[in-house]
């Protein structure tokens, strides 16, 4: 009967190594729905560029979850819909662009700013119990440039996932991340739209 | 007293349990194709699956992936919906319409160091009822996969929208279905 005592411990071995110090993934995309599309003669009447550079998009970054875990996650990849809509929100066309130092092709296409963005973010827990953040938070830099390559305007934007009860964070794991990146885009937006430049 | 939870915690981790798929949202890029190609708008009809029991699911380990639009076959119709509403091109009232099929909806995160998925359909386009465009699109995708089920299903979870983008880029970035919905 030895045998019947010891199969707790093991498993609590097992336990320890299938779950010690993981990195566990998540999207932190923003629920598009609360970025609302704006149609209308609101908008600023000009074809615009969003420049993502490619290894930023491909970009997975690693902060802490709980437990002593830690959460991984593409930032850029899963923001780039959000930052999409929040300029299309604005401007009248949105394009990608690749290159924002190609005078000649932004003058080309009849592009007239490229709005750069450099996002970070932090995440934390406040239950050892499990690794999901509660906490969430993501900073948007956000450079834009005129055809010229020179810096207009620039802004940095944060936002946080705010309170949420367990029981939510446990049927959407990175919902306090989602939260958070529709937070920070619904401000990015605001400033953008406050930005008495792009209306000259 | 702590042995016995432990084991509950065990039991709790190991048995199979329902996990929904990311939810679709759009690429800049397909929605940029479409805006280039054209502005006249187009209709949503029909997007069924030949899969036999599609809406159970897809195995992931002792997991299974469901679809958060309720089947696979609507995961792709609101795939195709968010594209062309991004870019303009969504109507209701439209004498083109775009349908499909889904043919082949296969994603496998068994192994533990390489997951793979394939995602096929058939993509048809009618003018006043009449075919114009009836084209296979299919896509693949592999990412890297974790011996634990707590990382490997995550992971695999979250890649099976990027292969759901992959599939509708095929369609969106084909020059033929784009002179059809033109």
């Amino acid at each position: 009967m030895t045998w019947f005592f010891r199969v707790p411990r093991l498993l609590a071995v097992g336990l320890v190594l299938v779950c010690g110090a993981c990195s566990h993934p998540i999207v932190i995309a923003p629920d598009l729905s609360q970025l609302p599309r704006q149609d209308g003669a609101s908008k600023v009447d000009k074809k615009v560029g969003l420049h993502i550079p490619r290894d930023k998009r491909e970009l997975r970054v690693k902060t802490p979850g709980g437990g002593g875990d830690n959460v991984d996650y593409t930032p850029y990849a899963d923001l780039e819909p959000g930052l999409y809509r929040t300029l299309s929100n604005v401007f009248s066309l949105v394009v990608m662009v690749d290159d924002p130092h190609n005078s000649e092709r932004l003058k080309m296409d009849g592009i007239t700013y490229v709005f750069t963005p450099a996002i970070t973010t932090t995440s934390s827990s406040r239950n050892i119990m499990f690794w999901p953040p509660t906490d969430f938070s993501v900073t948007i830099a956000c450079t834009a440039t005129d055809s010229g390559a020179s810096v207009v305007w620039s802004s940095s934007v944060a936002g946080d996932g705010g309170l949420i009860p367990v029981s939510d964070i446990l049927k959407d794991f990175g919902l306090a991340g989602r939260r958070a990146s529709a937070n920070s885009l619904l401000r990015l937006e605001s400033e953008i739209r406050a930005a008495s430049i792009f209306r000259k | 007293m702590v042995a016995r939870l432990i084991v509950v915690l065990c039991t709790l981790m190991i048995s199979a349990c329902s996990i929904k798929a990311n939810e679709y949202s759009f690429s800049p890029e397909n929605v940029q194709a479409l805006r280039e190609a054209g502005s006249s708008k187009v209709r949503l009809g029909a997007v069924t699956s030949q899969m036999k029991d599609e809406s159970a699911g897809i195995h992931l380990r002792a997991a299974s992936m469901v679809s958060p639009y309720g089947s696979y076959a609507a995961y792709l119709k609101e795939a195709l919906r968010q594209e062309l509403e991004e870019a303009g091109r969504l109507t209701i009232d439209s004498d083109a319409e775009i349908s499909g099929t889904l043919t082949k909806n296969e994603f496998d995160a068994s192994g533990i160091s390489v997951g793979e998925g394939a995602l096929a359909a058939v993509f048809t386009v009618r003018r006043g009822g009449k075919p114009v465009y009836e084209r296979i699109h299919e896509a693949k995708i592999t990412w890297e996969s974790a011996f634990s089920g707590a990382v490997a299903i995550p992971r695999a979870v979250g890649e099976y929208r990027k292969l759901m983008q992959k599939l509708v880029q095929q369609l969106l970035h084909d020059p033929a279905f784009l002179e059809a919905i033109r």
